[in-house]
């Protein structure tokens, strides 16, 4: 039999066999919740902690074997009750990732407020110094500091942040309703929008989230349904004769389909075409803005006074304030899957279909079939899908239970289930850091990493947000990024964020029994001492995986091209650990 | 060896011989040196403009009174207006003045342009449109593979190319399945010179995403690159553990992207780009886009085995102060003139066998607005250069500027489907046979080939 005839034949008896593996999915697993045999509790906690938080600590392991996986959750589901002030302090370091709008909106203007500034700097009025030091003040007000601090507060949250469960999940929630930074105004509004409209709601009633995402400005700039309106004719009120001067508006579909796609019913929802034109029609008049400065803000502009930059007073809050601006509504009737609104529903209507659609069994179905695949297996078990959804429907959605279930089913906990997803690349990337106790001093240095691994936060520009599934993550360009990473990390090359030594060392001490005193033991192969340190510095990162295969690799290639100093050793040997297969898995 | 015995499942390729614990280069070595050199392969370079340029600027209907109408201060000026007017293409149509690199390979008909084309849908989203362009399924979101990878599916498959099946209906099944077998190796056929791998090359064909070829490879130390490679060559979950544990599906997709990037790597440490010189004269444009094409032509010549590549060309969102011959859109104009230029001068003889091609996911309005630039709007154009091409034309209907004739009152008309565009070319030129799998639900009919290519 050739090689290639070999081939075949496996490849026959792995799809077979993958197909057996699916269909015992279903059935009892080997560690299921709740069934005790020796080391499943520990398997069982590093499993829970590979899906929701970002990494396994021996601490968090410990946590949960002595409080046991229903309490652990309990506390993680009441976020508010767990002092985070360590990464409250943290935060202090990312400004503008915890203003209110109105402080975000003020450093942080519209793009046209500064132009004339921008074209002051760019032109040759000023003399070249008070040039120079303009540039600096409006480096200051450049968008770009918003992005740098929401990515460095994601990443810090994640890392240290006690709240972790609450963290993963307003990362689901915001891909589930993303809106993309880049989009003009979106720039300044994001901020407000996880702190507002998705993080509180994370445990919370899911139509709570749908509307406050659907009356947040980012999410009515980024779909563009605050520009959304009926036809002159179909107004309520007659349009004045300046308003019909302008140019005509109409109908965008633009948000009623994602509402519908996307945030609830999914696409196989059983809606129609019919109802999504309704739902933008229910959905006009859906705008931002106040009554009164709607000129003003546009009109608003910085100005350059005796060598100092003057922004213009303006209240930008209140121009993206929540608005229904009756005018602009379509006050007919409308049927939305059966379902009427009489004329003349005002904005009660589109709070109606709102909770009509969040409340919807297609979107029962809908949320269960992302939290299985997001947190489960890129093909998730029908029975858990089918168990989430009936959870979501007889709690009214409330997501606190419904993330209860998730982490507490039998099917989470099948054994065919640890490890059988690629992290994304958030994931990588802070349980790199998390479980080195990265000392994080600079963290946009983590941007460009984030971008080229191809999970940059709130840059997904497309309303899907980032995929649930995983096995997209594991592309040949990405598989080199990874392992350029972990290399750059571990090697201080990143200049912002490395590797905690001391704390590192101290948990493999701890590990050794005291017998050891440095991590960069692992240089002197010789000994068994360090033998023992690389397999406890695996046993620290990679928790409940056997990676003997993976320890005598890093031995071989240690003595095959012997480092030149101790540093170099433990330098080379966590990089290939953190850059192994084994850790791009959880 | 028989042909059947080469299978690599296009999701499962590297996966199966992992699973052998066989190390990848094995079976690469005596496949590549059966394709290579012997039978070169087409290519196909997709240019994306990212943002919606705005066509009518780009290639100027200065034989419309309603253009000149529309557009009071950013119009495109009637050739022999002095400096900045349009470049006469067939005494309707002019290109961009700052096209003026691309002027000659028309009028010696290795440029043809399609006016008018884009998606039957109504969006003027970007993430939509340029979705539903990628997807090659406007209007249905839920599609999960680019139309680029959908066609190195169909190319590549050594079952169906060319010959009649006995079981057509199960062998189309098998396609829907993503399980058949590829003639050639996969690792180089799809190669993407972005950051990301953009939608039109994603799906279960093994497509290489490098975002510069400089830095493809591990870095650091070639002992690192080494381990590395090791400790993926012979990741447990590949092989051994597949009966007991179906997580090893995933480690396989882990350990068979390194496998194919360290494949890559290998194939391509004979290329040295870091003393790449360009030949004909080529001067690519500074920055990322100059960068890629350059890269793409250096994969192209070295004869790796690329059918398709990709690179995008963002900037072209122009809602404020567009300009007419000088400004904004000029800039961006002068980066994709020069830039295919050079692409197309570096590549010289083998552009016979190459087609390049811009698209864009939709047009601009015909009217300017209020602040000197143009909104989103429908129809859009086209280039497509090479060898093949049935160059020097403007083709396609033109729907006219007058009112009654816009899209919505606004918008240039749709009256090529961009499908019919991609349709003739994979066709034509990458020898695609099952147009209604790279298109489903749309009925492709050569009766609406533009004809394109000659």
């Amino acid at each position: 039999m050739s090689a290639f005839e070999r081939a075949s034949l496996h490849i026959t008896i792995l799809v077979v066999l993958g197909l057996g593996v699916l269909l015992v999915l279903g059935s009892a697993g080997v560690f299921a919740y709740g069934q005790e045999t020796p080391g499943a509790d520990r398997a069982r906690a590093i499993h829970l902690l590979q899906r929701a938080t970002y990494g396994p600590r021996a601490e968090s392991i410990d946590a949960v074997l002595s409080i046991g996986i229903d309490d652990w959750l309990d506390r993680q589901l009441r976020p508010e009750r767990i002092d985070d002030s360590e990464v409250e302090r943290l935060l202090t370091a990312a400004p503008a990732a915890s203003m209110t709008l109105a402080e975000l909106l003020r450093q942080y203007p519209p793009g046209q407020v500064l132009q004339p500034i921008r074209e002051l700097v760019g032109g040759d009025s000023l003399p070249a110094d008070e040039r120079r030091a303009l540039r600096r003040e409006l480096g200051e007000h450049s968008m770009r500091n918003i992005l740098a601090d929401l990515t460095t507060a994601r990443l810090t949250r994640a890392v240290y942040s006690e709240r972790q469960l609450e963290e993963m999940m307003t990362a689901f929630w915001f891909d589930h309703f993303n809106v993309f930074w880049g989009k003009g105004a979106t720039r300044s509004l994001v901020p407000d929008y996880e702190d507002n409209a998705i993080r509180p709601h994370v445990f919370g009633k899911f139509e709570d989230m749908v509307l406050a995402t659907a009356q947040h400005p980012a999410m009515l700039f980024y779909l563009d349904n605050f520009q959304s309106m009926a036809p002159v004719t179909q107004r309520a009120t007659r349009p004045t004769p300046e308003q019909q001067s302008r140019r005509q508006g109409g109908l965008n579909e633009n948000y009623a389909r994602e509402l519908m796609e996307l945030h609830t019913l999914g696409v196989n929802g059983g809606y129609t075409q019919e109802d999504v034109v309704d739902v933008a029609r229910i959905l006009t008049g859906w705008s931002f803005g106040g009554a009164g400065n709607r000129m003003d803000t546009r009109q608003a502009r910085a100005s350059y006074e005796d060598g100092r930059l003057v922004l213009p007073e303006v209240d930008y809050a209140e121009a993206y304030r929540f608005r229904f601006r009756s005018p602009l509504h379509d006050a007919g009737e409308k049927t939305v899957m059966g379902h009427y609104f009489a004329p003349g529903g005002g904005q009660q209507e589109g709070v109606e279909l709102i909770r009509m659609l969040a409340r919807h069994p297609s979107t029962a179905r809908h949320i269960a079939t992302q939290l299985a695949t997001r947190f489960v297996a890129d093909e998730p078990p029908e029975a858990l899908v089918d168990h989430l959804a009936e959870v979501f429907l007889a709690t009214s959605g409330d997501l606190r239970e419904v993330t209860r279930a998730l982490f507490t089913s039998d099917a989470f906990y099948h054994a065919d289930i640890a490890g059988n997803r690629v992290k994304s690349p958030l994931l990588l990337v802070a349980s790199t850091l998390r479980l080195t106790h990265a000392r994080m001093v600079d963290v946009r240095v983590l941007m460009e990493p984030l971008r080229s691994l191809g999970e940059a936060p709130y840059l997904a520009e497309p309303p899907t947000g980032y995929p649930e599934t995983s096995a997209q993550w594991a592309s040949s360009g990405a598989m080199l990024s990874r392992m350029n990473f972990a290399t750059s990390y571990v090697t201080g090359a990143l200049r912002g964020v490395a590797p905690d030594g001391d704390r590192l060392r101290v948990e493999i001490r701890e590990r050794d029994g005291g017998g050891l005193t440095n991590v960069a033991n692992v240089a002197s192969l010789a000994s068994p001492t360090s033998l023992a340190s690389l397999t406890n510095l695996a046993a620290v990162l990679l928790p409940g995986t056997d990676a003997s295969e993976l320890i005598a690799i890093i031995q071989d290639d240690l003595e095959a091209n012997p480092p030149e100093d101790t540093s170099q050793g433990s330098t080379r040997a966590l990089s290939l650990i953190l850059g192994s297969p084994e850790f791009q898995r959880h | 060896m028989k042909n059947t015995d080469r299978r690599v499942f296009v999701k499962h390729g590297a996966l199966a011989l992992l699973a052998l614990g066989l190390p990848p280069d094995f079976l690469l070595q005596p496949l590549l040196a059966g394709t290579r050199g012997l039978d070169r392969k087409k290519t196909l370079i997709c240019v994306f403009q990212r943002g919606a340029v705005d066509g009518l600027s780009m290639v100027v209907p200065f034989g419309e009174r309603a253009y000149y109408d529309s557009r009071r201060s950013i119009a495109i000026q009637a050739p022999g207006s002095g400096d900045g007017s349009a470049l006469d293409l067939d005494g309707f149509f002019g290109l961009h003045p700052a096209l003026k690199p691309l002027e000659g390979l028309y009028h010696r008909n290795e440029m043809a342009i399609v006016q008018a084309v884009g998606s039957p849908h109504p969006t003027r989203s970007h993430f939509d449109a340029q979705d539903f362009m990628e997807t090659g399924t406007p209007g249905v979101k839920s599609t999960n593979e680019g139309w680029l990878n959908r066609v190195l599916q169909d190319t590549g498959c050594s079952e169906c190319a060319g010959r009649t099946l006995a079981h057509p209906a199960a062998h189309a099944a098998d396609h829907e399945a993503g399980q058949v077998a590829m003639a050639t190796v996969p690792s180089l056929r799809g190669v993407s010179l972005t950051s990301t791998l953009p939608r039109a090359l994603q799906g279960r064909h093994p497509v290489l995403t490098i975002p510069d070829l400089n830095n493809f490879g591990v870095r650091h130390n070639d002992e690192v690159g080494s381990a590395f490679q090791r400790l993926y060559r012979t990741d447990a979950r590949g092989a051994v553990s597949v009966a007991g544990d179906p997580g090893s599906a995933v480690g396989d997709a882990v350990s068979a992207a390194a496998g194919e990037a360290f494949e890559a790597v290998r194939i391509l440490e004979t290329i040295d780009p870091g003393r790449y010189a360009p030949s004909g004269g080529a001067e690519y444009p500074d920055g990322d886009f100059g960068r890629s094409l350059r890269q793409i032509a250096q994969l192209v010549k070295a004869d790796v085995g690329v059918e398709i590549a990709f690179a995008d060309l963002g900037g072209w969102d122009t809602h404020v102060r567009q300009g007419g011959a000088q400004g904004q859109l000029t800039g961006r104009l002068l980066e994709l003139g020069r830039g295919v230029r050079a692409l197309y001068d570096d590549l010289g003889d083998l552009m016979e066998g190459v087609v390049i091609l811009t698209m864009s996911e939709f047009g601009r309005t015909v009217a300017e607005n209020g602040s000197g630039g143009t909104d989103h709007g429908h129809a859009n154009c086209m280039l497509a250069l090479g060898g093949s091409v049935n160059g020097g034309r403007v083709l396609g209907d033109w729907p006219g500027l007058d009112r009654a004739q816009l899209y919505q009152n606004r918008d240039l008309a749709v009256t090529t489907d961009f499908r019919d565009v991609f349709s003739e070319v994979v066709s034509g030129h990458l020898g695609a046979e099952h147009l209604e799998r790279i298109f489903p639900d749309y009925g492709v009919d050569p009766a609406r080939y533009r004809g394109v290519l000659s």
